[in-house]
């Protein structure tokens, strides 16, 4: 207990001195010690094996005595530095260190005193990004004492109309801008637009809220066409604008339409077709198995793909394949395909219904001419049109 | 500032001071003058020559503190110095 504290004592003594343990091993290390000690003082003599020791010498002897030990053919384990000294010498060596812990240091000065980032919250209505570039122009200095938070705080209540409030802060290298917007009502907005038409049809119910109805039930209007106009009439004859709201519902129509010609050609396939291909390469052709094609009337299909999976060459191969083909005639009467025709404009005007929409009327029409007939079905719908 | 050592040298007839000086403080330091070189080392026994004879130096978990060509420091637990 005693022997550590004392070493503790020499120990922290030594940090000051700046010295260097060094390790040896040589037999009769009493000699040695006395060749060395005779031109050297030695410090904290410790024999800690029969052949081992371990002595301090002040770093002014330190190249000396390693002259001595190796004259004297004794062996170095170990040279450890000791010391405040040594270890300023070594950061004082360490120019790199320093001057980079010193550039940092000062870029870390440097920077701490500019605004790197300008956050702005609250924003609803108003653009973000076109609050910050509006900042961004009031600022004449990135440095945080140039900058006058509560001039940013004026000059964005001036500009923006919609800012009921503004605070400007600085946080770490932040400008924080906190906006509450002001509720606008649209009455004072005054860009309203009146309620269109969105089908044709004829008016069956009419309920207004607000607005100037220009339409009444029974009357027939159009796509586009201006049912309640956005403003009042109030009791002193001043026209007022206001938001028209209104709920109105109309009988509309809905078209499905199919024809049927008394005689009518098409083509088909009959079933019997040719393939050739041809191999090439950068547009060369390598390989082709293309014949003259025998078929009266044919169709005539192509297509181009890679040979083979990996492009080591770029081999292409091209496919044509020819399909026979005939005209055939048909000539049927409308009566005889009449009910299938009329089932098929009603399909097309189906089409066009809504979810959960109720058929009020069905009706069609057919209409012939020059060997054609045209068949048009009708559905009624109740529909609200404008609102 | 007083030295003991130098102002014993200082008394005329006496010669005692010639061959070495010994100054053991309470046990945990031993100072040594006129050391002629170590016999032996370990941190049970240290002994040195000196003129005249040989020192040996009994204790534990001793330590040759400082060592020069004359003079010595031991520390540790001193128990026992013997002159022969």
């Amino acid at each position: 207990m005693k022997r550590k504290k004392t070493e503790r004592k020499i120990s922290s003594k030594n940090k000051i001195q700046s010295r260097t343990k060094i390790t040896i091993k040589s037999l009769n290390q009493e000699k040695k010690l006395n060749i060395l000690s005779k031109q050297i003082k030695l410090f904290q003599i410790d024999r800690r094996e029969k052949n081992i020791a371990s002595f301090e010498v002040e770093d002014g002897d330190l190249k000396k005595t390693k002259k001595l030990l190796l004259e004297n053919k004794i062996e170095i384990l170990s040279v450890e530095e000791h010391g405040i000294k040594k270890h300023l010498k070594k950061l004082i060596l360490s120019w790199g260190l320093i001057s980079s812990i010193v550039l940092v240091s000062i870029f870390y000065c440097l920077q701490y005193n500019l605004v790197w980032q300008i956050d702005v919250a609250g924003t609803e209505v108003l653009s973000q990004s076109e609050v910050s570039s509006f900042v961004e122009e009031q600022l004449s200095s990135r440095f945080k004492g140039k900058i006058d938070t509560k001039n940013i705080e004026i000059a964005l209540k001036d500009k923006y109309e919609r800012i009921s409030a503004v605070s400007v802060a600085i946080v770490g290298q932040t400008l924080k801008i906190n906006i509450s917007e002001a509720y606008i009502p649209d009455e004072m907005l005054g860009n309203f637009k009146p309620i269109c038409s969105q089908y044709d049809g004829i008016i069956t119910k009419v309920n207004l809220v607000q607005g100037t109805l220009t339409v009444k039930v029974g009357d027939i209007v159009r796509k586009g066409d201006v049912l309640v106009e956005p403003y009042i009439i109030d009791t002193d004859g001043e026209k007022r604008e206001v938001k028209p709201e209104a709920s109105i519902e109309a009988d509309v129509w809905i078209f499905g339409e199919s024809s049927h010609s008394e005689f009518s050609r098409r083509i088909e396939r009959t079933g019997e077709k040719k393939e050739f291909s041809e191999v090439s390469l950068f547009g060369l052709k390598i390989y082709s198995n293309v014949k003259n094609n025998t078929f009266e009337h044919f169709e005539y299909e192509e297509r181009e793909e890679n040979l083979t999976k990996n492009l080591i060459l770029p081999l292409k191969v091209k496919h044509y394949t020819y399909y026979e083909t005939t005209e055939i005639v048909e000539n049927k009467t409308f009566s005889e395909v009449q009910e299938q025709k009329i089932e098929e404009a009603r399909q097309n005007a189906l089409i066009y219904l809504q979810e959960s929409e109720i058929i009020k009327r069905e009706t069609y029409t057919i209409q012939s001419a020059a060997g054609t007939t045209n068949v048009t079905y009708i559905l009624t719908l109740s529909r609200e049109i404008g609102g | 500032m007083f030295n003991f050592f130098d102002e014993i040298k200082n008394i005329k007839n006496i010669s005692v001071l010639e061959k070495y000086n010994i100054v053991n403080i309470s046990g945990q330091l031993l100072y040594v003058e006129g050391h002629l070189g170590l016999t032996n080392l370990s941190r049970e026994n240290i002994s040195f020559r000196v003129k005249g004879g040989r020192i040996v130096v009994e204790g534990e978990n001793m330590i040759l503190a400082e060592l020069s060509e004359n003079t010595l420091k031991i520390v540790g637990n001193i128990k026992k110095v013997e002159a022969f």
